[in-house]
């Protein structure tokens, strides 16, 4: 069980070589545009972090994995139609371009990764699926796969990525300016809730329910493609 | 066709749990399924010497049309077609459904006579499933008014398209807060919209969800979600024979000179076109924007600009 605690921390840790550190998920157009100070407003952050992970990242991203996850039920087997549907509706629901290229690039960054270093039959199925083009290979449903191949339970893999992607955010805010690496962790740590709970609320739904909603996000993200000067890649 | 007597028939399936928590038996009004809660309005539209005439219609209280009218002078053959709601609004209960089939060259407008009201619920909640097929080569423009939804209410709404890949399909809706004059503004129970659009074989292209409930998770005024705006809308254009790239350029550049709103453009999934979403503070400012999209759209892809639809 240890093991499997382990592996949620090499996954989720912002060293791991999937290039998620060049993302801010629209964060950066919130700068640009005036929407946040700097320093931004703790509260205004913690509220955006909390609108992302409970509207967006939990019902979208959340549910891929956690379908990916239910679709590999070991190391050496894998539910590809299962896995696909989940990949397709996931890229259906993210509407910004930016979105979907980020989100498969780090998703064969992390098979890459995956492939080469842990070794199991699931993932390498999978990987020659996304590489041929069979399945879009989304960061979420390769990590679903990866995870359930390392012995991560589904709560556990979904609340991972949650944190991963909340622990970015923050660093990402601070390389923007808009909070110092302090209030950083303190809005890490006052969202720590809304990530269990957004978690728990996902970990049983099915493909059908994937969907995001956060229509201010969606604009800044949009609007993130058209941007000139740029630190991040969404 | 005795399907469509039936519940069912009208009912969206696999309807959220959020929802159902209001499905209580309706204590003041006519029940779920009763006559007049069902309403069904079911279309066929084709291209015949060469205008689009209606070819099949059935339609039962409180869901009605008049016949179509041709009011743009850039595209005669374009039928405008007038969804009426009986009764001035959407109340509990209600379980209605709308089918609309565009025939292979047809080119189809729809839109309401004017916005719908969404009244407040007690007991119930209320539904509309809306289909639309676009066939080969043929152009539905479905630009409904903004819904007002009422203090209390709780509407959900499916819609389903399907769309032939050379088919030009411009798909829009408008939310507005409430009843602006009685400072009305989301106080609404629930409010949820999905859209899905499928190519003819059925592969999923791209899902959208408005999923709105005040004081609760997925509150509007949280700063994620309308972000301090009051009026959210989404635009979809898909059409095969401009790039998604020149068609997302197109857009951008109609809506760049447009005051008073905050307006997003990209691609859509599966290169089948582009999305715009906007949100805004007034409804005047947010429908001018559509309309300026709209018609920025349009005149590229159905080759005239948006008419007049003399809706006064």
């Amino acid at each position: 069980m240890l093991t499997g605690f382990l592996s949620v921390l090499q996954l989720s840790d912002s060293a791991f070589p999937s290039g998620r550190y060049t993302l801010s998920s629209g964060l950066e157009t919130l700068a640009q545009t005036g929407r946040l100070a700097t320093p931004g407003d703790p509260a205004l952050l913690s509220a955006l972090l909390g609108d992302h992970l409970r509207l967006a990242v939990a019902p979208s991203d959340g549910i891929g994995l956690v379908c990916a996850h239910r679709a590999t039920a070991t190391p050496d087997s894998l539910d590809l139609e299962l896995v696909t549907s989940a990949d397709e509706r996931l890229t259906a629901v993210k509407l910004s371009r930016e979105a979907r290229e980020t989100s498969t690039r780090t998703g064969r960054a992390l098979l890459r990764v995956a492939t080469s270093t842990f070794g199991a039959r699931a993932v390498s199925h999978y990987a020659r699926h996304v590489q041929s083009g069979r399945s879009p290979g989304n960061h979420a449903v390769v990590l679903g796969v990866v995870s359930a191949c390392l012995g991560v339970p589904r709560p556990e893999s979904v609340a991972g990525e949650l944190f991963a992607f909340s622990a970015n955010w923050v660093a990402a805010a601070v390389r923007l300016a808009v909070t110092d690496h302090s209030t950083a962790q303190a809005v890490l740590h006052e969202v720590r809730p809304v990530m269990a709970e957004a978690a728990l609320h996902v970990v049983d739904k099915d493909v059908p329910d994937i969907a995001s909603c956060t229509p201010l996000l969606d604009v800044m993200a949009m609007l993130h493609e058209e941007s000139e000067l740029r630190l991040f890649a969404s | 066709m005795t399907r469509r007597d039936d519940l069912a028939w009208c009912t969206p399936t696999e309807l959220p749990e959020e929802l159902l928590t209001f499905g209580g038996t309706v204590r003041d009004g006519l029940a779920v399924g009763a006559p007049g809660k069902t309403g069904v309005l079911d279309l066929a539209l084709a291209q015949r010497a060469g205008r689009t005439k209606v070819i099949r219609q059935y339609q039962r209280a409180p869901l009605h049309i008049y016949r179509p009218i041709y009011l743009d002078p850039g595209r005669p053959d374009m039928a405008f077609v007038f969804l009426q709601q009986q009764g001035d609004g959407i109340v509990q209960g209600d379980r209605c459904r709308v089918d609309i089939d565009c025939e292979p060259g047809s080119a189809v407008h729809v839109t309401t006579q004017a916005s719908t009201k969404v009244f407040a619920a007690r007991d119930n909640f209320a539904t509309q499933l809306i289909n639309l097929r676009v066939g080969a080569g043929a152009v539905l423009e479905y630009l409904p008014d903004p819904v007002v939804p009422f203090r209390g209410s709780r509407l959900f709404q499916r819609t389903s398209l399907s769309a032939a890949e050379d088919a030009t399909v411009i798909l829009g809706e408008i939310l507005l807060p409430g009843r602006v004059a009685h400072d009305e503004a989301h106080a609404y129970d629930l409010y949820w919209t999905e859209t899905e659009a499928y190519d003819l074989d059925g592969k999923l292209l791209f899902a959208d969800t408005l999923r709105l409930r005040p004081g609760q998770v997925g509150d509007p005024r949280s700063p994620g979600v309308l972000g301090g705006y009051d009026i959210v809308a989404t635009l979809f254009v898909m059409c095969s024979r401009m790039s998604p790239p020149d068609l997302v350029a197109l857009l951008r550049d109609a809506l760049a000179e447009v005051p008073d709103v905050l307006a997003g453009v990209s691609e859509l999934p599966a290169g089948c076109g582009a999305a715009v979403r906007m949100l805004g503070h007034t409804s005047t400012a947010v429908q001018a924007a559509m309309r300026t999209a709209w018609s920025g759209a349009r005149t590229s892809l159905v080759g005239a600009p948006a008419p007049d639809l003399r809706k006064g």
